[in-house]
C-alpha cells in the first residue's frame, strides 16, 4: 500500500505528463483497436452472412428485375411458379419489411410493439412490422418451427387473400392453426411458431453486401412473417442455388425461364458484393497500418523520451527515497506501479471510446453481441497485451536509467 | 566501531584516472563527533559516501561493528545503510511536494513502522518545528528545512549520523543552530561526522581529521 501512495504521488508531482502519457497510448491504442475490429469485423460479417443463408453466400445472389418485367404481373407469377421447380434452383423469391394495420390482428400488434426493429415505425404506433415474403423466400433461410408446418406442406388458393403467418417465440399466448379475418376476407392463419434462437439475414443486405453490417442477421424472438402466393413487392428477389449446382448455374435457369415469360432481370452473386467490400476493407486497412505504423512508433518513442525526462525531472525524490531507507525493489515497484496505473488510466479512457468508434462503424441490432464477439473475444484482449507491453518497456528502460546514478548523484541532481 | 584500512577510490573517465581517495587509514569509534575537513576536491565527499555505503571502494576494507563492508553486494549494502546510516544533505534533500510530517515519516514508512505519529511528532518537537509540521520545504527558511532534514535522519533510528556540509548553505547564525543540534545528538550517544570546508565549523567536533588531494594528513 505504501508503495502504491508513492506511485500516486509521483504521478501527482508529474501530472502534465503522466497526461501527455495516458494521451498518447489512447490515441495508440484506439488506432489498433480500430483496425483490428475493421479486420475482425469482416471475418465475422462473412460468417454471420454465410452462416444465416441455407445456401450460404457462396450459394446466393440477388436478382433485380428491370421497370417492365416487374409491372408484369402475370410473367412474375408464372416465373416464379416455374423457377422454383427448376433443379438447379433452390429457392427463389421476394420478401419485403414494412408496417401495416390489420384490424384483425391487434393482439399480435399488443405483443409487438415496443419490441420492432424499425425506429421510425415505432414513432408511428399502431403498425405491425411484418416480413411479407412469398413462398420461394421462405427457405432462403432455415425455418426451425417450434411447433407448426413446414412452408412447403402450404396450400395457397387462388384468391391471394390468404397468408400464413410464422410468428416469433414471443408469441406464446397465440396457438398455432389460430385464424384472423379482416373485414375485407383478407385470412391470416397462423402456420408455425419459430425457435426462440430464430434468426433471419437482414433484409437490407438485398441492398448490397456490406462489412460495416456486423450481424446480417436479425432476431425473429417478435418477428412476423406473412408467407403469401403473390407477386413481387420490390424489384429484388432472392435467389439460391440447389446443392451440387452453382450460383451462376442458379441463374442461368433463372434466365431461361426469364426469357420464357418475358421477364428480365439484372443480378449480382453476393459472393461478388463481398469481393468489393473487401477489396475496399483491405485497402482501407492498408492506408491503417501505414498509419499505425507511424503513429505507434512516434508515441512510443514520445512516451519513452517522456518517461525518461520525468524520472530524470524526479531524480531528487528517488534520491531521497533510497536515502531514507527505501531499497531499489521497491523503488522499481513504486516504477512499476506508476506505469500499471498509467496503463489503466488510458485502457479506461480507450475502451468506451472504443465502443462508440465500434457502434459508429458498425451497425447491427444487437450491440450486446457486438460487444461480446468483437470487443471482449479480440479487441479488448489485443489492447491489453499491447499495454503489458507498453509497461514492460517503461519499466525496462526507466529501470536501467535509475541504475546509472549513486543515490547521492540522484539527490544532488547531477544526472543529467 | 568504523575502521577504513588502505580506502582507495579512482574514477575513470574514458582514458583519464582521478584518484579521489589514496590509502585512507582512520578508526571512528562508537559515540565520536568527528568533522572531516579539506577543501573542495580533497576527497571529503567521497570518504563520507563510503562510510556511508553509498559508492564501493576501488580498493582496502571498509569494517563496521568486525563486519566487513566492502565485501557486500547491493543488497546488503541497502540493507546496512537502512540499519546503520542516516544522512543530512547541505541542500535538505526534502520531498518538495510532502509537508515536514510527512517527510519525517517516510523512513519509518520505509521501516514498515506502524504507529508513526506519535514518534513523528516527538522529533519534530526536539528540533523545535513541531508547529511546521503541515508546511512544505518551500515556505520555511534554511534552518527550518534542515532541522526538518536533520528529525527525518533521527526518526531512521540509526547508530551513526553522516551530514554532508550541513550548514553550508546557512547563515553563520542558522548554522550555530544546527551545530548546536548535532552536538545535543552526539550527546544522546550517536555517532556524528560530518564533512565541511569551514574550520570553525569543524572546531566545534570533538575530533577533526584533515583530509587533503585525497590523503589524511596528521
Amino acid at each position: 500500500m505504501r508503495i502504491l501512495r508513492f506511485a500516486f504521488d509521483m504521478i501527482a508531482m508529474q501530472f502534465k505528463k503522466f497526461l501527455l502519457t495516458v494521451v498518447l497510448m489512447v490515441i495508440s491504442l484506439l488506432l489498433i483497436m480500430f483496425s483490428v475490429m475493421i479486420y475482425k469485423g469482416k471475418q465475422y460479417s462473412y460468417i454471420s452472412c454465410d452462416d444465416i443463408l441455407s445456401k450460404g453466400i457462396e450459394g446466393t445472389a440477388i436478382l433485380r428485375l428491370d421497370e417492365d418485367s416487374f409491372l408484369n404481373v402475370k410473367g412474375v407469377k408464372a416465373f416464379f411458379k416455374e423457377a422454383y421447380e427448376r433443379k438447379e434452383i433452390y429457392s427463389v423469391g421476394n420478401m419485403v419489411e414494412y408496417g401495416c394495420y390489420y384490424e384483425s390482428l391487434e393482439e399480435l400488434y399488443e405483443i409487438q410493439k415496443g419490441h420492432t426493429q424499425d425506429y421510425e415505425l415505432a414513432l408511428q404506433g399502431g403498425l405491425l412490422e411484418i416480413n411479407c415474403m412469398n413462398l420461394g423466400a421462405a427457405f432462403l433461410c432455415d425455418l426451425k418451427l417450434e411447433e407448426g408446418i413446414s412452408p412447403k406442406k402450404l396450400e395457397f388458393d387462388e384468391s391471394e387473400k390468404m397468408f400464413y403467418l410464422y410468428i416469433g417465440a414471443a408469441y406464446d399466448s397465440v396457438e398455432v392453426g389460430s385464424e384472423f379475418i379482416e373485414k375485407n376476407g383478407t385470412k391470416f392463419i397462423v402456420a408455425g411458431r419459430m425457435e426462440e434462437q430464430q434468426r433471419w439475414v437482414d433484409s437490407n443486405v438485398e441492398n448490397g453486401y456490406n462489412s460495416e453490417r456486423l450481424d446480417c442477421s436479425v432476431d425473429c424472438s417478435y418477428g412476423i412473417f406473412m408467407v403469401g402466393n403473390y407477386d413481387v413487392y420490390s424489384g429484388g428477389l432472392w435467389i439460391s442455388a440447389e446443392d451440387g449446382y452453382t450460383i451462376e448455374q442458379a441463374i442461368d435457369a433463372a434466365k431461361e425461364v426469364g426469357d420464357k415469360y418475358d421477364i428480365s432481370f439484372s443480378y449480382e452473386t453476393l459472393a461478388n458484393m463481398y469481393e468489393q467490400d473487401e477489396e475496399d476493407v483491405d485497402l482501407l486497412l492498408s492506408y491503417l497500418a501505414k498509419l499505425l505504423g507511424i503513429v505507434i512508433a512516434a508515441s512510443l518513442l514520445m512516451i519513452i523520451t517522456t518517461q525518461i525526462v520525468t524520472m530524470l525531472e524526479n531524480a531528487k525524490a528517488y534520491g531521497v527515497m533510497y536515502v531514507v531507507g527505501f531499497s531499489p525493489k521497491e523503488v522499481n515497484k513504486m516504477l512499476l506501479w506508476k506505469h500499471i496505473i498509467t496503463a489503466v488510466s488510458s485502457l479506461v479512457l480507450t475502451a468506451p471510446l472504443c465502443v462508440l468508434v465500434a457502434k459508429y462503424r458498425f451497425s447491427t441490432d444487437d450491440m450486446s453481441y457486438m460487444i461480446k464477439t468483437l470487443l471482449i473475444h479480440y479487441v479488448f484482449p489485443i489492447a491489453i497485451t499491447v499495454e503489458i507491453v507498453i509497461v514492460v518497456i517503461m519499466q525496462m528502460i526507466t529501470v536501467t536509467v535509475l541504475r546509472r546514478f549513486t543515490p547521492v548523484k540522484l539527490i544532488q541532481n547531477k544526472v543529467v | 566501531m568504523i575502521i577504513l584500512k588502505d580506502i582507495t577510490k579512482d574514477y575513470t573517465n574514458k582514458e583519464q584516472v582521478t584518484h579521489a581517495l589514496r590509502g585512507i587509514n582512520v578508526t571512528i569509534q562508537d559515540g565520536e563527533f568527528v568533522a572531516i575537513v579539506g577543501t573542495s576536491g580533497s576527497g571529503k565527499s567521497t570518504l563520507l559516501n563510503i562510510i556511508g555505503a553509498m559508492d564501493y571502494a576501488t580498493s582496502g576494507k571498509y569494517m563496521f561493528h568486525d563486519r566487513e563492508i566492502t565485501a557486500c553486494d547491493l543488497k546488503e549494502l541497502h540493507e546496512f545503510r537502512k540499519e546503520n546510516i542516516s544522512f543530512v544533505f547541505q541542500n535538505f534533500a526534502l520531498m518538495d511536494k510532502y509537508t515536514v510530517y510527512e517527510n519525517v515519516e517516510m523512513p519509518l514508512i520505509a521501516r514498515h513502522i506502524k504507529h508513526r505519529k506519535s514518534i513523528v511528532m516527538d522529533y519534530l518537537e526536539k528540533m523545535g518545528i513541531a508547529d511546521l509540521k503541515n508546511k512544505i520545504p518551500s515556505h520555511l527558511s534554511g534552518g527550518q528545512q534542515q532541522r526538518c532534514a536533520i528529525a527525518r535522519a533521527l526518526a531512521a533510528d540509526t547508530p551513526v549520523l553522516l551530514a554532508d556540509e550541513p550548514t553550508g548553505a546557512l547563515d553563520q547564525n542558522t548554522g550555530n543552530e544546527i551545530m548546536k543540534c548535532f552536538e545535543e545528538i552526539n550527546k544522546n550517544g550517536k555517532t556524528v561526522i560530518l564533512i565541511t570546508h569551514d574550520i570553525n565549523i569543524a572546531n566545534r567536533c570533538k575530533r577533526v581529521i584533515h583530509i587533503e588531494d585525497g590523503k589524511i594528513i596528521d
